[in-house]
């Protein structure tokens, strides 16, 4: 004889209950309502001109999330600079002691975000390995995705294998990535992000010949620096050729 | 057409039921939304957005486990000729299941992503084994494959329930 717990409800209602037990939260819900309200559906008027994109956070929300990294930088530097501790070993290259020197914390939230996306290989918005295509593709960001020619010197990427791109965002910043594909089929990417020293602190100038700030994270290289006012961030395979640029 | 709040948290709740952490729902969400609604600025017509955003949450997901090679397609391609046609094995097979909150929670988290993109589909959106394998793409075989042993490990843990009822 089959005894039912009165406790028990049938498979399908306990389903429904966990499922709809996950919610979205105010915040994340707030920043979907304002992704929709943002872009006119099914009508030939053009995105607004407005520099930020249309499809991620208000104003209010950018600043706020600039404001907070803001406030981690100064936190950072607090704790870090008068207990005589090293920031790191690749800041010994920055050449003006009167701009803030990058957050070692924020360059690695950086980090870890950008690998984390990185390994998720989300599909890409344009497949093109023309540079130029895509970057036309990328109509709602307030800046232009570059090539970046300190990469190449440098022999982290071969611009002739750009596969293409999609929209991100590093630190809630809205952001362009790059995916690059070796003769071996190993994928580098490359993400891009207006550089803000006030948010960023000082990071290796390419135009000065500045070798990269380095890190390694869940067995990916991370590279950052600056060029052409955007902060640039190379996740790419571990290389022994590579290794020696260190 | 935009979506309310009650849309955007189902939406969610089916990238939760894929995804499992809510980091992960979310940015399925976000992305499978942006896409929709780039797809929405060229005037192309969706005609039920719903289902589609829920069809890019299932593709951007797929993608990724595909890259880290923990979906499988392919393995369990059994034919329905394998199981005598007398036998129930249609999702109407789980119907009569009776189960606790906290054993459904327990079950839930160690089950694949494809068993509860099935449970979902039957579950939340009332879907047909027919209408699941269309919907999922699925071979049929596959399908009443999975819902057999579905079936077991819910039947099985309830009555290892009883069994220690009894016992006390």
């Amino acid at each position: 004889m089959n005894n039912i717990d009165p406790t028990e409800k049938t498979l399908k209602q306990e389903i429904v209950a966990h499922v709809e037990s996950s919610t979205l939260t105010e915040n994340q819900m707030r920043r979907l309502m304002a992704l929709q309200n943002s872009v006119p559906h099914g009508s030939d008027e053009p995105l607004p001109p407005s520099p930020a994109p249309s499809w991620l956070p208000s104003h209010n929300q950018r600043v706020g999330s600039l404001m907070t990294l803001a406030a981690c930088l100064v936190i950072a530097i607090l704790t870090l600079v008068p207990s005589g501790e090293p920031t790191s070993r690749w800041n010994n290259n920055l050449t003006n002691p009167s701009k803030t020197i990058a957050s070692q914390s924020l360059v690695k939230r950086i980090a870890d975000e950008v690998v984390k996306n990185h390994l998720k290989l989300k599909p890409l918005d344009i497949s093109s390995n023309s540079i130029d295509e895509t970057q036309a593709f990328f109509k709602h960001l307030d800046f232009l995705p570059i090539h970046s020619r300190s990469a190449a010197q440098r022999s982290l990427l071969i611009t002739d294998n750009l596969m293409g791109g999609r929209y991100c965002s590093i630190q809630g910043v809205t952001a362009a990535q790059l995916r690059y594909e070796n003769d071996q089929g190993h994928l580098r990417t490359l993400y891009q992000v207006p550089y803000d020293a006030d948010l960023y602190g000082e990071l290796p100038l390419a135009i000065q010949n500045q070798a990269p700030l380095y890190l390694s994270v869940k067995g990916l290289q991370v590279r950052l620096w600056q060029e052409q006012g955007l902060l640039m961030v190379l996740v790419s395979p571990q290389n022994p050729v590579l290794q020696s640029e260190h | 057409m935009s979506f309310n709040q009650q849309q955007l948290n189902r939406l969610y709740q089916y990238a939760m039921t894929l995804a499992s952490q809510p980091a992960d729902a979310y940015d399925l969400l976000h992305g499978s939304l942006e896409s929709y609604l780039r797809k929405a600025e060229k005037s192309t017509v969706i005609r039920n957005p719903e289902a589609y955003i829920r069809t890019l949450i299932r593709n951007r997901f797929i993608d990724q486990y595909r890259y880290q090679q923990r979906w499988q397609f392919t393995s369990e391609d059994n034919t329905a000729e394998e199981f005598p046609a007398s036998i129930d094995l249609s999702l109407d097979s789980l119907e009569d299941v009776h189960i606790q909150r906290d054993q459904l929670e327990r079950i839930w988290r160690k089950l694949s992503p494809q068993d509860r993109d099935i449970l979902y589909h039957w579950a939340l959106l009332g879907f047909t084994t027919q209408e699941t394998s269309e919907r999922l793409n699925m071979p049929k075989g596959t399908l009443l494959s999975r819902i057999r042993r579905l079936r077991q490990r819910f039947q099985n843990h309830t009555d290892q329930q009883g069994d220690q009822h009894e016992q006390h």
